[in-house]
C-alpha cells in the first residue's frame, strides 16, 4: 500500500469523514477560548462544566431524545450558575464549584442506571467520547454552534482581551465586566459540548487546555497563541483519529493522548531551545 | 481644618474649562454595610493641579478614586468631575489600577494595552480605525516609551508599566488621571521619572490624582496632598500639612517622632 492510499483510506467511510468535520471543529474552537481558559486559571472550571454537563446528557438520551438536547441547557445553565458562584463568594468559589459538580455527575450516573435497559446508553461512549459514531445532524449542530461562538468571538475580542487583563481597569472604562465574564463562560460551555463528542466527558480538557497551553510556549501574543493552538489542536485530533483507525484504538482517548504528547514535545523542544 | 486649594494656572486648556473645578466633593460618604469609609470629605482640585492623597491602610484612599470613577457609590453628599456627575464622565476619567489587580502574565504587548484605552468608545464588533492608532502612538510618545510598543507588558519594569497605563488614559482622551498606589513595585529611578512624565502632564493640562504611602520623597513633590483617615485631615501644600499633629491623626504618636525630622 503506497502512502497516498495509506493517507486516504480511512476517509473512504462516512463515518470516518463525519468524524473528521468534528475534529477540525473540535480543533478550531478548543484554542479559541483556550487560550482564556489557561491565561485566567480557569481549567478546574472547565472539567467541572465538562461533568455537569453529563447529567443533561444522560437525562435528554434515558427519555428519548438527542444528547444536544440535554447538554447545551445543562451548559449555559451551568456557565451561568459558575459565574455567580465566582463573583459572590470569593474564595469559596472553589469549593463551591466543586461539591456542585461532583454532585451533578453523580445524578447523571444515577439517571443512567436507573433506565436500566429500557434504552441503550453507552456510558463508555459519553464519558470516553464517540467521535466515530457523529450522524450528520450532529456535525451540523456542532457547525452552527461552533459559528455562532466565533462570530461572538470576533465581535467581543477586544472586550475579551481588557476584561482578561485588567477587569476593574475595563470595569471604570464602562466596559460591561460581568456581561463578558458571563459571555466568556458561556462560549466555553459551548465549545465544551462540542467537544464532549469527540473525547467525551473526562478527557475535555486534553482539548481545551492542552493545545493552547503547547501554543503559549511557541508564541506570546493571544492571536499567535490561537494559531498554533489550532495547529497543535488539528495535529493531535487528525493523527489520533489515525491512530484510532490503523490501530483499532479507542478514538476519543488516541486523540487525547496525542494532544498530551504534542504538549511534551512542544515543552521539551521549549527547553531545549531557551 | 480642611481648607481648599486654589490655583491659577495659565495653559489653554485651563482658560477654556476655568469655571469648573476638575473634581469637586461636597460632603461625601460612602458605607459598605456598617462601615463608614469616607465621611464628609470634602475638596475641589482646579483643572491642571498635581495632587497625591496619602493615609493609613484602610483610610479609604482607593475608595476615593473609586467615587471619581462611578464605580463605588456615595451614601451622602456629591461628587462631580468638571461639574458632572462621574457616571457621565468616565470616557474624562482614565484610572491606573493597584499593581495586584491586573493578570500581568495575561499575554498582550504594550500597544494592545494603550489600545485597550480605545475599546469603550469603539464598542463591541468594531475595530481600530486610523485614528485610533494615531491616538496610541501619540500616547505612548506622550510617556516615553514608543520604541517599546511591540513588547510584552510582563516583559517592562514596575515604573515603565505605569507609565504605559497612563498612556492607556491617554488614549482615551482623558482629562483626569487616577492612578491608585502610583509608586509601589517601583524602583526609586523609575518613580523620579513616573513623576516627571505626571508632571509634565499636568504642565500640559491633566488633572493628576494618586494615592501614595511614600511621604517623605513623592508626596514631597505634589503640588497638593489631601491627608485622608476615613475623614479628610488636611488638605494643602505638603510642606504646610505635614505638620505633626495631622501626621498623628493619620498614623498615631509613634509615627510623629520618625517623621518630624523631615516636617519641622
Amino acid at each position: 500500500m503506497d502512502l497516498t492510499s495509506y493517507i486516504t483510506e480511512p476517509f473512504q467511510y462516512g463515518f470516518m469523514l463525519r468524524a473528521l468535520g468534528v475534529a477540525i471543529i473540535v480543533s478550531i474552537t478548543c484554542p479559541l477560548v483556550g487560550v482564556f481558559v489557561i491565561t485566567r486559571g480557569y481549567g478546574f472550571m472547565g472539567d467541572a462544566m465538562a461533568h455537569s454537563i453529563f447529567p443533561g446528557m444522560a437525562l435528554a438520551l434515558v427519555v428519548g431524545l438527542s444528547p444536544w438536547y440535554g447538554m447545551l441547557p445543562a451548559a449555559l445553565v451551568f456557565a451561568f450558575l459558575i459565574g455567580f458562584v465566582m463573583r459572590k463568594t470569593g474564595i469559596q468559589a472553589d469549593a463551591a464549584i466543586g461539591i456542585l459538580f461532583a454532585s451533578l455527575f453523580a445524578l447523571g450516573i444515577i439517571l443512567i442506571s436507573l433506565s436500566g435497559s429500557r434504552v441503550s446508553v453507552n456510558l463508555e461512549d459519553i464519558l470516553l467520547g464517540q467521535i466515530l459514531a457523529v450522524t450528520t445532524g450532529d456535525i451540523l449542530m456542532t457547525l452552527g454552534v461552533a459559528f455562532l461562538t466565533l462570530v461572538l468571538f470576533v465581535g467581543y475580542f477586544k472586550e475579551l482581551m481588557f476584561v482578561s487583563f485588567d477587569p476593574i481597569g475595563a470595569e471604570v472604562a464602562g466596559v460591561n465586566v460581568a456581561w463578558i465574564d458571563y459571555l466568556l463562560l458561556a462560549m466555553i460551555s459551548v465549545v465544551i459540548v462540542v467537544t464532549i463528542q469527540a473525547v467525551g466527558v473526562i478527557l475535555v480538557l486534553a482539548m481545551l487546555i492542552a493545545p493552547a497551553a503547547a501554543a503559549s510556549l511557541t508564541a506570546q501574543r493571544v492571536l499567535h497563541i490561537i494559531g498554533f493552538g489550532i495547529l497543535f489542536a488539528l495535529l493531535a485530533s487528525i493523527s489520533g483519529l489515525y491512530a484510532s483507525y490503523y490501530g483499532n484504538l479507542p478514538s476519543g482517548a488516541s486523540i487525547a493522548l496525542a494532544s498530551g504528547i504534542i504538549f511534551a514535545i512542544v515543552a521539551m523542544i521549549r527547553r531545549r531551545i531557551s | 481644618m480642611s481648607q481648599t486649594p486654589t490655583y491659577i494656572h495659565d495653559s489653554e486648556l485651563e482658560k477654556q474649562t476655568a469655571p469648573l473645578p476638575a473634581v469637586d466633593a461636597n460632603c461625601m460618604c460612602v458605607t459598605y454595610g456598617q462601615d463608614t469609609v469616607l465621611r464628609d470629605v470634602t475638596f475641589s482640585v482646579p483643572s491642571g493641579a498635581f495632587v497625591g492623597i496619602v493615609g493609613p491602610n484602610g483610610a479609604g484612599k482607593s475608595t476615593l478614586l473609586k467615587t471619581l470613577v462611578g464605580i463605588v457609590e456615595l451614601s451622602s453628599g456629591s461628587v462631580n468631575i468638571y461639574g458632572s456627575d462621574p457616571s457621565q464622565t468616565r470616557r474624562m476619567v482614565g484610572y491606573v489600577p493597584q499593581s495586584d489587580d491586573v493578570n500581568w502574565q495575561f499575554p498582550v504587548t504594550v500597544w494592545d494595552v494603550v489600545m485597550m484605552g480605545r475599546t469603550p468608545s469603539l464598542g463591541a464588533f468594531r475595530y481600530e480605525s486610523a485614528a485610533d492608532k494615531n491616538a496610541v502612538n501619540d500616547a505612548l510618545h506622550r510617556v516615553g516609551l514608543l520604541h517599546r510598543k511591540d513588547d510584552m507588558i510582563r516583559s517592562l519594569s514596575g515604573g515603565q508599566r505605569q507609565r504605559v497605563f497612563v498612556a492607556r488614559a491617554l488614549a482615551q482622551d482623558a482629562r483626569v488621571l487616577l492612578l491608585d498606589e502610583a509608586f509601589s513595585g517601583v524602583d526609586v529611578g523609575s518613580q523620579y521619572e513616573l513623576m516627571a512624565v505626571l508632571r509634565r502632564l499636568c504642565e500640559e493640562g491633566q488633572t493628576v490624582l494618586l494615592t501614595t504611602h511614600d511621604l517623605a520623597n513623592m508626596a514631597r513633590q505634589l503640588d497638593t496632598v489631601l491627608c485622608l483617615n476615613c475623614h479628610l485631615c488636611a488638605c494643602g501644600p505638603p510642606d504646610e500639612v505635614f505638620t505633626p499633629e495631622v501626621l498623628e491623626e493619620l498614623y498615631g504618636p509613634h509615627v510623629v517622632a520618625a517623621e518630624s525630622g523631615y516636617t519641622i
